[in-house]
């Protein structure tokens, strides 16, 4: 089983898929100072996450974070610029986690391309359905939250197409466009991803994992060997 | 064709006493306002421009503005549905005017790729700003998206020699704007056209394979002998 996006020194109960960061005891706790402020960072973008999720980015504001995270303004304030400064943040932070799990997923094992890169999009459809909220600032979120945001949204993805340059020995030999052809696949996937999430269906995701193996490997692979990774997927992981 | 500057707009009506019938007066400096919006919000994105900037853009007084549209949403939204309707319009004419379904969906996709190059703070706001306009402008895009879905990819699905999921009608679509998107955040709207092919293969490939699919939109030259 993955990992979950949960903060690195935060056990995570089974039955909660994203752990309210506990609270740190009031005064003096002895505790190093990077320890707590990476503590209150998590508890923030865990609390930027929710409250986003609640009434998306553009009407939340830096109040019903710092009230949901139950730290001062002060505190916020001595992390971040502004809320627009939060949201990147807690976007690097968690497609960082992200792109290391489905790393783990895709990389573990001599398996064929097509097979590796099912599992990584199972780790990706485990992650986002175990965190909802998270998911949805990821994917539909960062979509509103400003120029800048959406350069880091760019440039996360671009980092997806290294998972597809294994895949290019499948394509015709002389065949241009490669790196295009990678963006344009993860473009694909993402609208996907999109359009549950912008639906409040997420939890429905594991039910689409078989036509979305197909539509990632059907341009590298052709119908035949993409319509049989999908099924082997479907019948039960290969 | 517009050039971006919105060179195709109606200049303003002549001040002082005219012809027109109050009627014609409000439908042309709406329609003004429709126009006006790509090009201001380009400049300091769609959270910062306000009604001012749009009406300034629009040569229209504040007033009219409030007679024509609840706020800013309200503007944004029907003009992003105006513009949809128009390039919808001119999408499926080029489309019809083409023999078989390959066809059709390529030259709709061209004229798509072209009216975006061409319009290129039309281009920022329909895929970039449309997302930081609030719900009832992302529920616009993503009709504008299944109405283009519908009209380019359902026919080559169906002529496929084999069943698809449903789902690909999604990821190609997705593709096509993912492109799109990473060129217009970019900058490079000019260079939107140059995506057609790659934009086809994605069309074709999964119901002709990536051999025939890339031979036929010149991702791969077709061998000697």
């Amino acid at each position: 089983m993955i990992g979950r996006l949960k903060p690195d020194h935060v056990p995570a109960p089974s039955n909660q898929p994203y752990p309210e960061p506990q609270r740190l005891p009031r005064g003096r706790h002895g505790l190093p100072r990077a320890f707590v402020v990476q503590n209150q960072r998590d508890r923030i973008f865990a609390s930027l996450a929710a409250v986003c999720a609640e009434r998306g980015y553009s009407a939340t504001t830096v109040e019903a974070v710092i009230q949901h995270a139950g730290v001062s303004r002060r505190t916020f304030y001595d992390l971040f610029a502004d809320k627009e400064d939060c949201f990147i943040a807690a976007y690097d932070l968690i497609m960082e986690r992200l792109l290391r799990e489905v790393g783990q997923a895709y990389s573990g094992g001599e398996r064929p391309w097509a097979r590796r890169l099912t599992s990584l999009l199972r780790a990706v459809i485990e992650l986002f359905t175990a965190e909802p909220a998270i998911a949805r600032l990821v994917i539909v979120e960062v979509l509103a939250a400003g120029r800048p945001a959406l350069q880091h949204r760019d440039a996360a993805l671009e980092r997806f197409a290294a998972f597809f340059e294994a895949g290019e020995v499948e394509l015709p030999a002389a065949m241009e466009g490669r790196t295009l052809l990678a963006h344009a696949v993860i473009g694909g996937l993402y609208e996907t991803l999109y359009t549950s999430t912008v639906d409040g269906q997420v939890d429905r995701l594991p039910e689409l994992l078989p036509d979305l193996v197909y539509c990632a490997l059907v341009p590298y692979v052709g119908h035949a060997a993409a319509l049989a990774e999908s099924e082997t997927e479907r019948n039960g992981r290969g | 064709m517009a050039d971006g500057t919105g060179s195709d707009d109606p200049p303003p009506l002549p001040r002082g006493r005219h012809r027109l019938t109050r009627g014609a007066v409000v439908e042309h400096q709406r329609h003004r306002l429709i126009r006006a919006v790509p090009s201001a919000v380009r400049g300091k994105g769609f959270a910062a421009a306000t009604v001012e900037d749009i009406c300034v853009q629009a040569g229209v007084s504040r007033r009219t503005f409030y007679e024509n549209f609840r706020d800013k949403h309200d503007c944004f939204v029907t003009s992003y549905r105006h513009h949809s309707q128009e390039v919808m319009a001119m999408v499926t004419a080029a489309a019809s005017a083409a023999d078989g379904y390959e066809e059709r969906a390529r030259l709709g996709l061209l004229t798509l790729l072209r009216f975006l190059a061409e319009q290129p703070d039309l281009a920022y706001m329909a895929v970039v700003e449309v997302m930081a306009a609030g719900p009832e402008a992302v529920a616009e895009r993503d009709n504008a998206v299944a109405a283009l879905t519908a009209l380019i990819g359902e026919p080559v699905l169906a002529e496929a020699p084999h069943p698809l999921p449903d789902m690909l009608l999604r990821t190609v679509s997705g593709a096509i704007l993912q492109l799109i998107y990473s060129r217009v955040l970019a900058g490079r709207a000019a260079e939107l056209e140059a995506l057609l092919p790659m934009i086809m293969y994605m069309v074709l490939v999964a119901s002709q394979g990536p051999e025939n699919a890339a031979l036929k939109v010149g991702l791969l030259a077709p061998a000697l002998g």
